[in-house]
């Protein structure tokens, strides 16, 4: 059994009558690529922006590694080891490729004014170091060629892409991805999922999937949580899930 | 030998908007901060640097006789200071009108105060006899008017080359991001608003900077100098420009500062009817101007630079030889 990285207990998000996230409890544990469906409206990016500090939590509590992080501001809980993606891409249209990347890095020393002027070299040195380190994951996703445009210029699946890997440079505990698999066609799905394995089984990097798209998930998550109306409907292997019939009524209606 | 004086005078004015300039393109063209609070911020580094270094007068605060030098870093700490009452106002997520509205409404209640105090400021009457640099090495006021020029393109340079050396960072890599998008900077792990108080104060300084060196140009200075058309001119001057290049403030300041003097050579030659309403004509022609260029080229005379920080390795670099791939890429998982 391995250990829990990230536990969440009893998160309750209201908004004014809504009961968007209404007492979630989850345990991620180290090495899992844990998956969370649900219908639109179950409450999943709202309990994401709760994990990551975009909302504040009305109740419950937070662990990452065993310390609380309910309450931080995002960038604070960002250098604790949370990573996330959003549910609608975002570049940061006017900047290269490569500058996105690195901007993820962590401990720059040149984002302190004066560093750069007092220790140029040293500055420089570590910007070369993560330079390479960027071009590296850049690689991986087949983006290199692209690394001195503007992110505005790529296509909406390598976006995806570019934001996959800006969550991994800053080597996070746990990455949480925000419905990664959507307006990305089904080859392109295939190789995301791959890479997603890939980081998994190499670095044992732990995720946490927010989808839609069942095929995507079940290939890829286990365990897989369900999520609908705020509340987790249950939590099982792909096979369970599958063929739980209270997940078959909310997806199909019934 | 009179318009030869002009143009001298022309030059410093370039020269010290485009300081200024410099020093809103840290705001918006680098974090994309709706600053609009230039001409309260000018007038502050203007009325410290002058009651810092004016003789002691018994009408009015100070008179510190100080010498210049400490008037103008006077006026920029002052400034960087004063400027953290802009905070409230950026701590919202980009809001643009709100912030731009507290920055108005702050440069307006600092021009009122200097109407009002009478004891600071010396209130309308304004403060004169600000004592110029170097003033007393030469007699002549022509030759001396070349060396303030010196002085002031001195100080342009040491900005520009700090701004630049700053900005061309990850340091300026966080600003741009924070323009781009403040939502993914602080899901990477950037304080946003602590970056934002860097720029505005940095920002600050530099437009106190700006007010003063205008003070010791003038050697006399009322509130009726920092109105808030100054501050979109300046804006006008970034635009023109090209937001987020600092070679393109020099040159929008040039071209804007043209636009601005040639009407006042144009009164010779136009008929009565129209030279009375020459104020009017400066800002038909300088909105002409900033049209004719935004038609030209969108993105200002020089378009900002797509990379930010200058320590990146680009010339000859071939992503090929950079280090071995950390993961195999041909081994392709399908399973």
């Amino acid at each position: 059994m391995s250990e829990t990285v990230l536990e969440a207990k009893n998160i309750k998000k209201y908004f004014g009558g809504i009961k968007a996230v209404d007492g979630v409890s989850l345990a991620i544990n180290d090495g899992d690529i844990t998956g969370l469906i649900g219908p639109n409206g179950a409450g999943k990016t709202t309990f994401f922006k709760c994990l990551t500090g975009f909302e504040k939590i009305d109740k419950g509590k937070v662990w990452l590694k065993g310390k609380r992080i309910d309450g931080l501001p995002p960038y604070k809980i960002f250098h604790k080891g949370l990573s996330r993606t959003f549910q609608i891409t975002k570049q940061l249209e006017k900047m290269t490729v490569l500058e996105n990347l690195m901007l993820a890095c962590k401990g720059q020393l040149g984002e302190t004014v004066w560093n750069n002027l007092l220790i140029p070299t040293k500055v420089k040195k570590q910007e070369h170091k993560f330079q390479e380190e960027a071009i590296k994951l850049l690689k991986l996703v087949e983006l290199e060629n692209m690394w001195d445009e503007l992110a505005a210029s790529l296509s909406g699946g390598q976006k995806r892409m570019l934001e996959f890997v800006r969550t991994e440079i800053a080597e996070p505990e746990v990455i949480l991805l925000d419905e990664p698999s959507s307006g990305v066609n089904p080859g392109l799905k295939e190789s995301l999922s791959n890479y997603i394995k890939k980081f998994n089984r190499e670095d044992n990097q732990t995720f946490l999937v927010i989808g839609h798209d069942m095929n995507f998930i079940m290939n890829l998550c286990d365990p897989i949580y369900v999520m609908n109306q705020g509340k987790i409907l249950m939590k099982g292997t792909p096979g369970e899930v599958q063929n739980n019939e209270d997940v078959l009524d909310i997806y199909l209606g019934r | 030998m009179g318009l030869l004086s002009f143009v001298i005078f022309f030059l410093t004015l370039v020269a010290i908007y485009a300081i200024l300039s410099i020093g809103i393109n840290i705001n918006w063209g680098g974090t994309g901060l709706f600053n609009v609070s230039i001409h309260g911020m000018m007038l502050i580094g203007a009325y410290t640097s002058a009651i810092l270094t004016t003789q002691p007068t018994g009408t009015r605060f100070g008179g510190f006789g100080l010498p210049f030098i400490v008037g103008i870093l006077g006026a920029m700490i002052v400034t960087g200071i004063v400027s953290l009452c802009l905070l409230p106002f950026a701590y919202r997520l980009k809001d643009l009108n709100y912030f731009a509205l507290g920055c108005l409404g702050f440069a307006e209640i600092m021009r009122l105060i200097a109407v009002q105090e009478d004891g600071l400021t010396q209130g309308p009457m304004g403060i004169g006899m600000i004592p110029q640099p170097l003033r007393n090495l030469i007699a002549s006021r022509f030759l001396y008017d070349i060396l303030y020029l010196i002085i002031v393109i001195v100080i342009l340079i040491i900005v520009y080359f700090l701004v630049e050396k700053i900005i061309k960072t990850p340091w300026g890599r966080v600003l741009r991001s924070i323009r781009e998008d403040e939502k993914v900077s602080r899901s990477l792990g950037k304080n946003v608003f602590g970056y934002k108080i860097q720029s505005i104060v940095i920002a600050s300084m530099v437009f106190g900077l700006g007010g003063a060196l205008l003070a010791h140009l003038y050697t006399y200075i009322t509130p009726n100098n920092f109105e808030p058309i100054y501050t979109f001119i300046i804006w006008i001057m970034m635009i023109t420009g090209g937001i987020g290049n600092n070679l393109g403030m020099i040159v929008g300041a040039a071209i804007i500062r043209l636009a601005w003097e040639g009407t006042i050579i144009a009164v010779d030659y136009l008929p009565p009817v129209l030279a009375t309403r020459m104020g009017d004509i400066r800002l038909f022609v300088i909105g002409v101007v900033l049209i004719i260029v935004m038609l030209w080229s969108p993105s200002g005379i020089f378009p900002e630079n797509k990379r930010v920080s200058r320590f990146l390795k680009i010339s000859n670099y071939d992503i090929n030889k950079s280090a071995n791939v950390r993961r195999d890429l041909n081994e392709r998982d399908s399973s």
